[in-house]
């Protein structure tokens, strides 16, 4: 039986592995990138799976329909006839059956994210906005109404970047100047959203590349 | 031995042989040439009609020519010698077209004239037979014929006479067309042949009508013999009451007719040879018209200082002034006609006492009326007392003895007059002898006037039509019935001044003779006899015409035909009953056809007027051919059993109607109901049997037009012209950006590894700070902090793992200066995930960053596994966490355990961490468990690629604290004092952010100068 000692090494190694592997995109497309890949995505699959039947399929339906009472097994017909029509979606010819299922699915999760949406994000979003010219808040006036200005004038001119209507002109549909004027500062915005992000994702891939120098470098240098 | 081919197989078999031996089909015909020379037609002679094939007898073969087959598009139709197909004639034609070949010379019609042209002006053509007497050709030729076939004639002909009888003389010729031609007029039996349009033959007229003596005219002459006596008595009563008539009671006009002739007469002494040439015509039209004068007057030849012809004349023209309204206005003017015999003997009886004076014609005619009055008493012996009238003068003169008086210098009308006479004669002694024997047979009464007789006989056995035609409601009476319509000037004033009686009187003015004559009728016959006589005067027009053209046609003759005709045809046989009458009455009674003296009708002319003006070519071109013998008209009769001609006989202007092959294809052959269909329109109207003009098609269309302009406006066009130009653009290749090379970007991209690598191993390999930790603490951070410090202990506290293995070495950096915070005041840990792997990352992250707290699952913490669901399942486990998931991955009970006994609801938790990599995740935290939370703060550790969505969250309050990305993690650690992976990372991350920030410097630039370098090349290369 192997120790956990044995386990870190063995998994360790996987690691060193598969992070040469996934680094050997560096000369193109290769198998080895590619084999890695599908490892990756296999084992997450069953992985996945596995984590489901025994987190929720077994614990949750099959446990009580074999072993709970009468009115639990009634009641867990209901998903379990649901979650079998989704098998109907493999095959084109059987797709309809599965709708249902996949009909109570969406239904629910739309009505959630969107009450969640307009309780959770738009309201909220809106009176944060608001709530910037809030001289009361604290603070630096000066600060406040600066800030506040950005966020004002970054949220209208993202809107009005996004806003494609024109007047039909002799030269073809134009917009107005001040529709394009708040758009190219929308889309100054945005550009800075963009690089922020790609700051953030060049920060969140670098720091992965830091620990798998690290991680290499252990494994490396455990050996030593 | 030679040999012949069959007709039928083609084989050839010996001359000998008459049966094919092969099929058995006859090689020769029945009859031989020499027989059909024997028998070939004679004018006036009937044919032999036979209507059934001889035994054995073989159908003659076809013509070369391929009449069966259908005539072609563009072919035009074969050219046929349609005379030899003049066995295929019906008889009746045969024969009437036989007779004017003997007499006349063959008439040209117009060729190619179709039939179907030519009938429906039947009734137009029908007109011209009111046409005057010495114009209407002879059209009582071959009626003989017609009146002993009468049953034979088509009934469409044998109907039409009572409805043409009012206008004009019926068809005295029936066509017997034959089958064929009754078919080609359908049913339309009630036509009629105009006389003119099918009378081919204006000749032999005279041996006709001796030779078709009705019974009835027998019965006639019988009784006219019986009575010859008293006739006789009446006769001479009524000359010697002419003779007192005319020096008593002689009109003015009569008077003035006398010095008029005396005055010629005179004239004539003075230049005796051109009398004949010199006389006026109304003299010359009158001697010839008073023949029944010179016996009436009974006149010798007076002196050398005038002629006896014309003495002769004065006193026939005196005699005749008071004889004349009974013989014009009494008989019909075809009886006239008769007085041109008469006239011509009587001219030969002066002449005879002015030969040396006269012409030779004028000479012969003197002759001839010598003889005839020699003969007269003789004749009278042998001749009963009826032909001593004055009408039937003539005929009794008319002997053979006077035949040689005719010099050969006399003319021909003059000797045609001679040889009718002669004629006449002979036929007429026989008919006596016959008729008196009926008469005594039958012991009747008959009136003493012969023509009333005999014209109470017409009545009595004239056909219908006939007789309705007598009782014509607008037919003349009396003798304004007896006068012509055309009637010559001298004969109409001489009737207008004297002759004619006022309408309803009796008693005729003027003319003692005559006067007395129609007063014995009443006297010597029976009641109603004046009645009787009517019809006699009322006989028409066309009657007389018709007498008038035999007369004609007689003169033209010769007299070679007619004893050859009187001698070989029999009488019963040629002429009818009806017809026989008449030309007794033409016998008995005096005409006044002089006029056709001067004018003769050319053969030419009566037959073109007698032959229909359209007739076709092959009807008018076959002719009588006297070498054609009857053998072959029997075959070709025996060919067609039916009468019908056989299909393949068809002329060409009949195979120019047939259908082409193409209608024939499209249509197909008619049945024997559609070919008996009559037609409706066109000209072919009422004929039955004729090719349809449109067989099959129906009603032609004649098709629309379409334009084939396309009719655009200019706005269309503008619209088609942008369409090509798009799709001309699209149809455009595009030019392949030209990819730059591979290998400088692989280059490149080693170049940018490397770099990154050396950046982030180079403070990991080596183990050297370069980069100073942070000295500035972001605000949300110092929430984080704030809220961490602020949880009590022991509280429960909710983890939930959504990140993925990816990024795990960033979380674990952000997240365990949190966590191990949080371990650290000794919080019991609740572990949950929306991502499957987040239980397994949970306990990694535990085991590896917080294993210096040995927390142990179900003590102080519980992973509770996977939370499934998404939003749905945040939702569910915030309000009913322990129901949403009632186990942990352990299999144990963490809400049953003190670990999470107090949990309720998500609020029930003191502190909410939400360590995730994607803001989408951390958003539905935010919105399913903002409202349920309560005054539980959401602190997240989250990545750093999600701080730029997640913030907002922050700085709405809605999340509390926030701890990003391994600065945040490094900045939480710094702000515990604690040394952990942030702070092995950081120099790392630094370097690694500052070599990011270089290569994007240095690509920026490099981007700049790429850019300036290829405007300025350009501009380069514009200057």
């Amino acid at each position: 039986m192997l120790t956990g000692s044995s386990l870190d090494l063995i998994t360790a190694f996987l690691g060193f592995i598969f992070t040469l592997m996934i680094l050997s995109y560096l000369i193109g497309d290769n198998p080895l990138f590619r084999l890695a890949i599908y490892i990756f995505v296999g084992v997450s699959a069953g992985y996945a799976a596995s984590v489901a039947w025994q987190n929720i399929l077994w614990p949750k339906l099959f446990q009580p329909l074999m072993l709970g009472n009468t009115q639990d097994r009634m009641l867990l017909l209901v998903p379990l006839v649901l979650g079998l029509l989704l098998f109907a979606k493999l095959s084109p010819r059987s797709a309809r059956l599965g709708n249902p299922a996949m009909a109570f699915l969406v239904g629910t999760g739309a009505a959630v994210a969107i009450g969640g949406a307009v309780l959770g994000t738009i309201f909220p979003q809106t009176l944060a906005t608001i709530n910037l010219f809030d001289t009361s808040a604290g603070g630096s006036l000066v600060e406040r109404l600066l800030e506040s200005s950005i966020f004002l004038v970054g949220t209208i001119s993202t809107l009005v970047y996004f806003h494609f209507g024109a007047r039909a002109t002799v030269t073809g549909p134009q917009r107005s100047r001040l529709v394009n004027g708040m758009g190219w500062v929308g889309k100054f915005f945005i550009a800075t959203t963009f690089g922020v992000l790609f700051a953030g994702a060049y920060a969140a891939a670098i720091t992965a590349l830091i620990e798998r120098m690290f991680s290499l470098w252990i494994f490396l240098t455990s050996f030593l | 031995m030679a040999e012949i081919r069959c007709p039928m197989c083609g084989k050839s078999a010996s001359d000998e042989l008459e049966i094919c031996p092969s099929c058995q089909a006859r090689l020769k015909p029945l009859g031989s040439l020499s027989n059909i020379d024997e028998k070939s037609i004679h004018a006036g002679e009937a044919p032999v009609r036979k209507d059934e094939m001889e035994p054995g007898q073989e159908v003659p073969p076809k013509s070369d020519s391929p009449q069966e087959e259908p005539i072609r598009p563009g072919v035009a139709p074969t050219k046929k010698n349609t005379a030899e197909l003049e066995f295929a004639l019906p008889n009746w034609l045969r024969k009437l077209r036989g007779q004017p070949e003997s007499n006349q010379p063959p008439v040209e019609e117009p060729a190619q004239a179709p039939i179907e042209e030519s009938l429906p002006d039947v009734a137009d053509e029908m007109e011209p037979a009111s046409t005057p007497a010495e114009e209407a050709p002879d059209l009582l030729s071959g009626l003989e014929q017609t009146s002993r076939e009468e049953d034979q004639a088509p009934s469409w002909l044998s109907n039409i006479k009572p409805s043409a009888k009012k206008e004009e003389p019926p068809a005295n010729v029936p066509i017997e067309d034959g089958n064929w031609l009754n078919n080609l007029r359908g049913d339309s039996p009630g036509q009629v042949l105009e006389p003119d349009s099918l009378k081919p033959e204006p000749l032999q007229e005279e041996p006709v009508f001796e030779q078709g003596v009705p019974d009835w005219m027998k019965k006639l002459q019988a009784e006219v013999d019986s009575q010859a006596p008293a006739s006789k008595s009446v006769e001479e009563d009524q000359t010697e009451t002419v003779e007192e008539g005319s020096k008593e009671e002689s009109p003015d006009w009569l008077i003035q007719l006398q010095a008029e002739t005396q005055a010629y007469s005179a004239a004539a002494d003075d230049a005796p040879s051109g009398q004949g040439e010199e006389a006026p015509n109304w003299l010359g039209k009158l001697g010839p018209e008073t023949p029944a004068t010179v016996e009436a007057s009974g006149l010798p030849a007076e002196g050398s200082e005038t002629p006896d012809w014309l003495k002769n004349l004065q006193a026939e023209t005196q005699s005749f002034a008071s004889e004349e309204p009974s013989s014009e206005t009494e008989s019909p003017d075809w009886l006239k006609e008769a007085g041109l015999e008469a006239q011509a003997s009587a001219d030969g009886e002066v002449a005879s006492g002015t030969e040396s004076e006269t012409p030779d014609w004028l000479k012969n005619a003197q002759a001839e009326m010598q003889a005839f009055t020699s003969e007269e008493g003789s004749s009278e012996t042998k001749s009963p007392d009826w032909l001593k009238e004055p009408g039937s003068e003539t005929q009794v003169s008319a002997n053979e003895d006077t035949v040689p008086g005719t010099g050969s210098d006399a003319p021909d009308w003059l000797k045609n007059a001679q040889v009718e006479m002669q004629a006449f004669a002979t036929e007429e002694s026989a008919s006596e002898l016959e008729s008196s024997e009926e008469l005594k047979e039958s012991g009747l009464e008959t009136p003493v006037f012969a023509e009333d007789s005999s014209a109470s006989e017409a009545v009595l056995e004239t056909p219908d039509w006939l007789k309705n035609l007598q009782a014509d409601p607008h037919g003349l009476t009396g003798v304004e019935a007896a006068v012509p319509r055309e009637m010559p000037d001298w004969l109409k004033n001489l009737g207008s001044q004297d002759i004619l009686p006022p309408e309803g009187e009796n008693e005729l003015p003027g003319t003692p003779g005559e006067s007395e004559e129609v007063r014995s009728v009443p006297t010597t016959s029976e009641p109603g006899m004046s009645e009787q006589t009517a019809p006699m005067d009322l006989e028409p027009d066309w009657l007389s015409n018709l007498k008038a053209e035999g007369e004609i046609a007689q003169q033209e003759a010769g007299a070679s035909s007619q004893p050859a005709l009187s001698e070989d045809v029999p009488e019963s046989e040629l002429v009818p009953d009806w017809l026989k009458n008449i030309d007794k009455t033409d016998t008995i009674s005096s005409g006044t056809p002089a006029l056709l003296m001067d004018e003769p009708v050319p053969d030419e002319v009566a037959s073109q007027e007698l032959l229909p003006a359209e007739m076709p070519d092959w009807l008018s071109s076959m002719k009588p051919d006297g070498t054609i013998s009857q053998m072959e008209t029997e075959k070709s009769e025996a060919d067609s059993p039916d009468g019908l001609i056989q299909p393949a006989e068809l002329p060409s202007w009949v195979q120019a109607m047939r259908p082409v092959e193409s209608m024939i294809a499209e249509v197909g052959i008619p049945d024997g109901s559609t070919e008996q269909a009559t037609e409706k329109a066109g000209p072919l109207a009422g004929l039955r049997g004729v090719l349809p003009a449109t067989p099959g098609l129906g009603k032609l269309r004649k098709p629309l037009n379409y334009s084939i302009k396309l009719r655009v406006t200019e706005d269309q066009n503008q619209q088609a012209a942008q369409l090509e130009q798009m799709l001309e653009v699209e149809t455009q290749s595009k030019p392949v950006a030209t990819s730059g090379k591979e290998l400088p970007k692989r280059i490149l991209r080693w170049v940018v590894a490397l770099l990154l690598i050396l950046a982030v191993g180079l403070p990991a390999f080596s183990g050297m700070q370069i980069t100073p930790p942070p000295s500035l603490y972001p605000p949300e951070l110092m929430a984080a902090r704030e809220i961490m410090f602020g949880l009590p202990a022991n509280s429960a506290v909710l983890l939930v793992f959504d990140y993925e293995p990816a990024y795990s070495g960033e979380l674990e950096v952000t997240a365990a200066p949190l966590v191990d915070n949080l371990l650290y005041s000794g919080a019991r840990l609740a572990i949950v995930s929306t991502s499957p792997t987040g239980p397994a990352l949970a306990e990694h992250f535990l085991k590896t960053t917080q294993s210096q707290h040995n927390y142990l699952s179900g003590q102080q913490y519980a992973n509770l596994g996977y939370l499934a669901g998404g939003a749905s399942g945040v939702l569910s486990f915030a309000l009913n966490p322990s129901q949403t998931i009632p186990q942990a991955i352990d299999g144990g009970s963490p809400w049953q355990t003190p670990l999470l006994q107090d949990i309720r609801t998500l609020a029930d938790f003191k502190v909410v961490i939400v360590l995730t990599d994607n803001a989408d995740t951390a958003r539905i935290w935010v919105e399913q468990t903002g409202a349920i939370l309560g005054q539980t703060p959401l602190l997240m550790a989250i990545s750093a690629q999600a701080e730029p969505m997640i913030r907002p969250y922050y700085d709405s309050q809605q999340i509390k604290g926030l701890v990003t990305g391994l600065a945040g993690g490094k900045a939480y650690e710094q702000a515990l004092q604690l040394s952990g992976l942030g702070q092995l990372y950081w120099d790392s991350y630094s370097l690694g952010l500052f070599v990011a920030e270089c290569i994007i410097i240095f690509g920026s630039l490099w981007s700049l100068i790429s850019v300036w370098r290829n405007r300025k090349s350009a501009h380069e290369e514009e200057v």
